[in-house]
């Protein structure tokens, strides 16, 4: 008790000795104050201090100044002991300062059901107040900024009420041990508490204005708001007495209103009035009026409330207090014949009917009614002191008092069934994440149409769920694509592992089948040599799409056939264990690794150096070793240029060191680039998964090989004049067509299209410029030697045909000879997909593929390389090729090339060219074909 | 976005053909009759009509493609049907000539509402707007008889409007009388009022009327509450008024919300209650709903008015009623597809403004408006409704030492308590009269009239989204206000809310 002052306001509950209370064996009546408020002069307080004539409850601002907590609902008091009066006053979420501290420190991102129910939890905490208030008050007062009745009290009151009675028999075993009387014991309070209404300002025209205005018209003797006053309480007494809130029995109600007392006080007219307009208008009159103005000696701060309008000098917060008058209409007064009934002992007799009930009364002393207080306020307000059971009444308190909540709830579990058909609503069996999110947009539309409130989020999610669980529970389908741009038409399932068999049926133990994709597209295709065709299923991965199916069809055509094979990945057998076996053809020979690869790349500084970072930090320590015991199984060459490396970064370092103190970084640069040179011999550990082209790091090379070069035999196994016998050619399509070389050893003067002068370096190659001259060196046939040329374009349905230009079918007449010569394959791009010229159901032609280059090689000395570069698609496609460097043909066969099924860069798949981009966005570049002449002597 | 319009007209026009045509042949009249001959015989009958042929029957049935020429295709997929309007006009007829007269006894006004609720019962909404038609115009010969003349012909110049009509009368059944004073052009804009019991639903909408706030309160366009009224705590706005400018700006005034003496008069004509409604209390709650989400629908700016800042159970209301509102109407199937954009866009939702009335001198610092333009954000965070950047104290040099906050800015005005002030000093200071006008009061608020200038302006400018997926003319919106007015009355989820209500 050391710290509280009697005099001052204090915020429950109390704390402190009972004992040593002073007056603490006053007879108390207890007023409670609730309801709304505004901020500042129109808080509250004001009007209680109005009551207590003094400045005493703290007025409330905007920025929360005044306020004991800005969080959560308090109730405050203060004891008036020169009247044996306490003031509760009870602050929550309705009055406005509370509201807009509330409202500033909220978070702004929680989702509506969460704001909704800080809101409500809010205005249940004012609840539970007001069930605190009405059983430890004599008489409570609601307060409200305007001269209306405020209907929300109905509902509030009426819940409080069911709420009251369910928890009487947890008050009644809380104060058992209370020293309070039998009646006040059984029935949790002290009396049926009355309900007077204060309305803070009256919406009445000022009294001036109707003075002036009765004055010419009539006299009444009742000033309008004593008139208005018996109108409002007649209209809140039969709301009251329709809602069941008010019986006849006063001892069953949560409280009475009394029948032959006013319960009704009207404020004056402007309300609240804050102390710098006083002073304004005074100083206003004071201008205007100069010294005629009188000042007045002292006002009460009730006085100067009310009469803000006559010339005031002091402020209203300079309280001069006189003794108020308890009968007049003053605020007091009118409470006061209300405390006058409880002080006295009499109690409230406000039944009504023939047979009125006696209602109990009991007046408590200070020390008394603080115990029954404390004990009540732990109970209900507090978290710490519950009840389980209060926690159960509160709980349907708060449900029934969050209308809106169950709406939203039933409204939303009957509107979810409803989206939910909407998104099952003409399924297919199985089906794709595509479909099924434009079924569940369609639920959501169809829910947020009907579906509002509160709980709206919380019932989407659950929709979302519902329908990812109905999609997930065996509807979903096979999302994989094959390379082709197919869907995979097995319901959802898992790839069997190397070795497993597939197994389309799931067992018990498995839920999803596991088996291997399939599209159900099948496609005809021809084998590496192209005299076998054979149905292939559509592939899902690049090896079965470029390797496997060819690889297959070997061992049924072409596999006695001679190849040159290209470099793949071999594994060492000394390699890390655990790392996966590269499924190298056995035919293949061992890659060649050849030097000058890396000085050629030396040649582009900016792409080596970017390789050699990322080669360096990534193969740097594991690529050492490895390429020691690479040098140890005979790749003496890598062994050697490595130590090399390191002579030379060691004594690099050191010349740095001594000389000029080199930079670190100039010093790893250097190293680097030694390293570079190791990392540019293929990698033995590390492989390319799937095919060799420009923006592969540089040195690693493909598991398999997408291309094949094989040959059908000698030249003599071509006829001219029968083209090529193969299945699925279309009619008149299947002939070769001539390129002519010239071999004569004349030296020829036309400038750039001359001949390699026999003194310059073999490595001089020079391509057989296009233009008008072989056609005309055709005249002297001695001087050429003749090969014959075919690009093969393949479409899906198997049809095979040859071009003889970027834009044309090669024709050939019905007697077999062809008109037309290789100039265009070999002089221009050639696009890497033609139109079929099958005929097709659709609006759309098949699209045929590049997919073999047949070529005869011709007896020496001319020789043809092979310098295959495809661009599938537009830049920045990269292009493919089976090896970095040429190929040269060995002479006198005839070769195919057989291309890629599919091409796929880092981006994935490289489709097809669609219909708005021209056949040439994907192509063969140019310059595929090559004739050299080997001078004999070399 | 022209040669959608021109579809859009183009296949309207095909469906009127259509339809007219079709009801024609249902009514056996002049079922061969072909199409320019009818034409013809419209315009005879439009010329002819207001001579005062009321009680003929030819004239109504010739006269209602005229009006629903203009109806565009909100009522499209109507296939009422043609038996039925006979059998509606007379209960219609009934109940409003009875609240025409104004002298409506409580007993019959309950008598009236069961057959018009029965008849209602058994309709679908969509097919009622097509029968009223039949029935306005009939009355309109009947008894406005002074306005029929102007809105038959086109080229005159819309009725002048001195006070406003009753849209929904005391007893919450639409009238039709509305319909007179309104065009068919689509240049329109629609602000309803809502706020709690006398807090100036009326002044302010007077203020948007055209009516200055010196002016005295028996002169303004909507009433507000007279001093019987204050005094015995009445309200004075009963049911749902409506008033036109000349700038085409349809204002509606309502009654109070949430209002202790509307509760007051239900509980005294209780019999009035539907049986299935509990208590009154809850009744009175339900129907405020009813009359916001009203408002909602049919409104491009609600204005909600308050007196004094701030009552959280307002903003739980609204959104209440947000929530309790009847969705859009779909866009019919045969609409073009260039209404697909707005279909995605869903409900429509109406801009909300807050008017702060009779606000302090307290109120209009700059400190105090941020913090209640917080509080008002914070509430209504979730809300679907356009509460923001419609109205700004912070424009027209209202608020010099406001800071502008561009783009979220929640549209609140301040009124201060204007209209008393003149009286006050000129009753009370006669004597001192003349010194003090040379010293100017202080206000600490910008005058009331550039306040209601500014308002004015503002409001009017508030950008006209499209309430429905259709464009509306003037009559239309009738229309599709009556058919809101009755959806609301007998909304779902009005009863299923109001059974959850203890």
């Amino acid at each position: 008790m050391t710290g509280m002052k009697w005099n001052e306001v204090w915020r429950l509950p109390f704390v402190g000795d009972l004992e040593e209370l002073p007056f603490k064996d006053d007879k108390v009546c207890v007023v409670g104050m609730f309801g709304k408020s505004q901020v500042g002069y129109g808080t509250k307080s004001t009007t209680i201090n109005t009551i207590l004539d003094r400045e005493v409850f703290p007025l409330h601002w905007p920025d929360g100044a005044g306020l004991q907590s800005q969080e959560e609902t308090y109730v405050e008091a203060f004891y008036d002991k020169s009247k044996n009066v306490i003031y509760l006053h009870l602050v929550s979420v309705f009055d406005t300062s509370m509201l807009v501290s509330l409202c500033t420190n909220l978070d702004q991102d929680l989702p509506y059901a969460d704001v909704h129910k800080f809101w409500r939890d809010q205005e249940l905490q004012h609840a539970r107040g007001l069930i605190f208030l009405f059983h430890v008050c004599h008489i409570l007062v609601a307060l409200h900024p305007t001269c209306t009745f405020d209907m929300s009290y109905g509902q509030l009151l009426r819940t409080v009420d069911s709420v009251r009675l369910k928890m009487l028999p947890i008050l009644q075993d809380v104060l058992r041990d209370a020293p309070v009387g039998a009646e006040w014991k059984s029935a949790g309070r002290s009396c049926t508490p009355r309900l007077l209404f204060v309305f803070q300002k009256s919406c009445l025209p000022t009294e001036s204005e109707t003075r002036a205005e009765s004055g010419k018209s009539k006299g009444t003797k009742h000033s309008p708001k004593k008139r208005l006053q018996p109108r409002i309480e007649d209209q809140i007494y039969r709301i009251f007495r329709k809602s069941r809130l008010l019986t006849n029995q006063s001892k069953d109600c949560l409280f009475t209103v009394p029948p032959n007392q006013t319960f009704v006080y009207i404020q004056s007219g402007d309300g609240p009035v804050d102390a710098i307009t006083n002073l304004l208008s005074n100083l206003h009159q004071n201008c205007a009026m100069g010294k005629e103005a009188e000042a007045p000696a002292s006002r009460s701060y009730q006085m100067s409330r009310r009469t803000n309008q006559s010339a005031l000098m002091n402020p209203p917060s300079i309280l001069l207090p006189t003794k108020p008058n308890g009968a007049d209409d003053s605020l007091l007064g009118f409470l006061w014949q209300h405390i006058d009934l409880v002080l006295s002992g009499k109690g409230f007799d406000d039944s009504v009917g023939r047979n009125p009930q006696p209602s109990h009364f009991e007046l408590p002393s200070y020390k008394k009614w603080l115990s029954v207080c404390n004990t009540l306020y732990e109970l209900l307000l507090t978290e710490a002191g519950q009840h389980a059971k209060v926690q159960g009444c509160l709980e349907t308190m708060g449900s029934s008092l969050d209308v809106e909540t169950k709406f939203s709830d039933s409204r939303c579990s009957k509107v979810l069934p409803l989206a939910s058909s909407a998104y099952q609503n003409s399924l297919p069996s199985h089906y794709t994440s595509k479909v099924h999110n434009n079924q569940l947009a369609q639920a959501m539309k169809v829910f947020k149409q009907h579906a509002h409130g509160p709980a709206y989020e919380h019932y989407v999610l659950q929709l979302q769920e519902d329908c990812e669980k109905f999609w997930a529970n065996g509807r979903q389908l096979c999302e994989e694509r094959s390379l082709t741009g197919q869907h995979c038409v097995h319901p959802f399932h898992t790839l069997p592992k190397p070795g497993q068999p597939a197994d389309p049926e799931p067992s018990d133990s498995q839920v999803v089948p596991c088996m291997p994709h399939n599209s159900r597209a099948r496609s005809l295709c021809a084998c590496n040599c192209g005299r076998k065709q054979a149905q292939r299923d559509d592939p899902f991965d690049v090896k079965a799409a470029n390797h496997d199916f060819f690889h297959l069809m070997e061992e049924k055509c072409c596999s006695s056939l001679e190849h040159i094979s290209f470099p793949v990945f071999q594994r060492q057998p000394q390699g890390t264990p655990g790392e996966e076996v590269a499924p190298t053809p056995e035919e293949d020979p061992p890659p060649t690794f050849q030097p000058e690869v890396s000085i050629k790349t030396d040649t582009e500084p900016s792409k080596r150096k970017d390789s050699v970072l990322s080669s360096a930090t990534t193969t740097a320590s594991g690529g050492l070793s490895l390429a020691l015991s690479l040098g140890q199984s005979g790749g003496s060459d890598m062994f050697v240029s490595m130590l090399h490396a390191d002579q030379n970064s060691d004594s690099l370092a050191a010349v740095g060191m001594d000389s000029m103190m080199a930079a670190d970084s100039q010093q790893q640069e250097a190293e680097a680039e030694k390293t570079s040179q190791l990392v540019r011999q293929p990698s033995v550990t590390e492989s390319l998964p799937g095919m060799l082209h420009s923006d592969c790091p540089p040195g690693i090379l493909p598991k398999f090989s997408s291309w094949e070069l094989v040959s059908l035999g000698p030249v003599s196994q071509y006829y001219p004049s029968m083209g090529l016998e193969q299945p699925g050619f279309i009619h008149g399509s299947n002939f070769l067509l001539a390129w002519d070389i010239p071999i004569h050893t004349e030296r020829p003067q036309q400038g750039d299209q001359a001949w390699p002068a026999p003194g310059e370096s073999q490595s001089v190659r020079r391509s057989i410029p296009h233009g008008g001259k072989p056609r005309r060196g055709a005249k002297d046939s001695d001087s050429f030697v003749r090969v014959y040329v075919g690009y093969e374009y393949e479409c899906a349905r198997g049809h095979r045909f040859l071009c003889s230009g970027p834009d044309k079918v090669m024709k050939a007449s019905n007697s077999g000879s062809v008109k037309e010569t290789a100039m265009k394959l070999l002089s221009m791009d050639m696009p890497l997909y033609f139109p079929c010229p099958c005929p097709s159901r659709g609006a759309k032609p098949h699209l045929g593929q590049l997919m073999r280059v047949f070529i005869t090689t011709p007896d020496p000395p001319v020789q043809i390389h092979l310098h295959p570069r495809l661009q599938p698609g537009p830049p920045p496609c990269p292009t493919f090729y089976p090896q970095d460097e040429d190929i040269p043909l060995p002479p006198s066969r005839l070769w195919v090339l057989r291309l890629p099924f599919v091409y796929v860069g880092e981006a994935g798949v490289i489709s097809p060219p669609r219909d708005s981009q021209p056949l040439l966005s994907c192509k063969v570049l140019k310059g595929l074909l090559k004739a050299t002449i080997v001078e004999e002597g070399d | 976005m022209s040669e959608h319009t021109g579809s859009q007209s183009s296949s309207h026009g095909g469906d009127r053909g259509r339809r007219r045509s079709r009801r024609r042949g249902g009514g056996g009249r002049e079922g061969r009759e072909t199409r320019p001959r009818s034409r013809e015989k419209d315009k005879d009958n439009s010329a002819s009509g207001p001579s005062g042929s009321g009680p003929i029957k030819a004239p109504i049935i010739l006269a209602k493609p005229h009006t629903e020429k203009n109806r565009d295709s909100s009522t499209s997929g109507s296939g009422s049907s043609d038996s039925k309007p006979i059998v509606l006009i007379k209960p219609r007829e009934d109940t409003s000539s009875a609240s025409s007269s104004q002298s409506t006894t409580s007993g019959t006004a309950a008598a009236q509402v069961a057959p018009s609720d029965g008849f209602h019962g058994d309709q679908s909404g969509r097919g009622q707007p097509t029968q009223q038609p039949t029935y306005q115009i009939q009355r309109n010969v009947s008894s406005v008889a002074a306005f029929s003349e102007s809105s038959q012909t086109r080229l005159a110049p819309p009725p002048e409007m001195t006070q406003p009509v009753k849209l929904v009368d005391d007893s919450l059944n639409w009238c039709d009388s509305g319909i007179e004073m309104l065009l068919d052009q689509t240049d329109f804009l629609v602000v309803g009022v809502v706020g709690m019991e006398g807090v100036g639903k009326s002044t302010i909408l007077s203020l948007l009327a055209g009516n200055h706030p010196e002016q005295s309160n028996r002169s303004f366009v909507f009433k507000p509450q007279t001093e019987e009224t204050l005094e015995t705590a009445g309200h004075q706005t009963v049911g749902v008024d409506l008033f036109v400018t000349s700038e085409r700006i349809i204002l509606i005034d309502t009654q109070p919300i949430l209002s202790a003496s509307v509760l007051d008069q239900l509980i005294h004509n209780d019999r009035k209650l539907p049986p299935e409604v509990g208590l009154a209390e809850n009744w009175a709650e339900v129907l405020s709903l009813q009359l916001a989400a009203f408002l909602m629908t049919v409104c491009h700016v609600v204005v909600v008015v308050q007196d004094w800042f701030t009552d959280i159970n307002l903003y739980r209301f609204l959104q209440t009623a947000e929530m309790l509102k009847p969705p859009t109407p779909a866009p019919s199937h045969d609409a073009p597809s260039s209404n697909v954009s707005l279909d995605t866009e869903g409900d429509y939702f109406p801009a909300v403004v807050f008017v702060q009335n009779r606000a302090t001198r307290e109120d209009f610092q700059p400190s105090r408006v941020q913090a209640m333009k917080t509080t008002v954000d914070r509430l209504l965070q979730h809300a679907s409704m356009r509460y923001k950047n419609s109205v700004s104290m912070s424009l027209n040099g209202l608020m010099p030492a406001q800071q502008k906050s561009p783009s979220r800015d929640v549209s609140l005005f301040l009124f201060p308590d204007f209209p008393h002030k003149p009286a006050k000093q000129n009753g009370k200071m006669d004597g001192v009269a003349s010194v003090l006008s040379l010293v100017p009061d202080y206000q600490g608020h910008p005058s009331p009239q550039a306040l209601t200038d500014s308002f004015r302006n503002q409001i009017f400018s508030v950008p006209r989204t499209p309430l429905t997926h259709h464009s509306l003319t003037e009559k239309n919106w009738f229309h599709y206000a009556a058919r809101t007015w009755e959806g609301v009355r007998k909304s779902n989820l009005m009863a299923e809310y109001s059974r959850l209500l203890t």
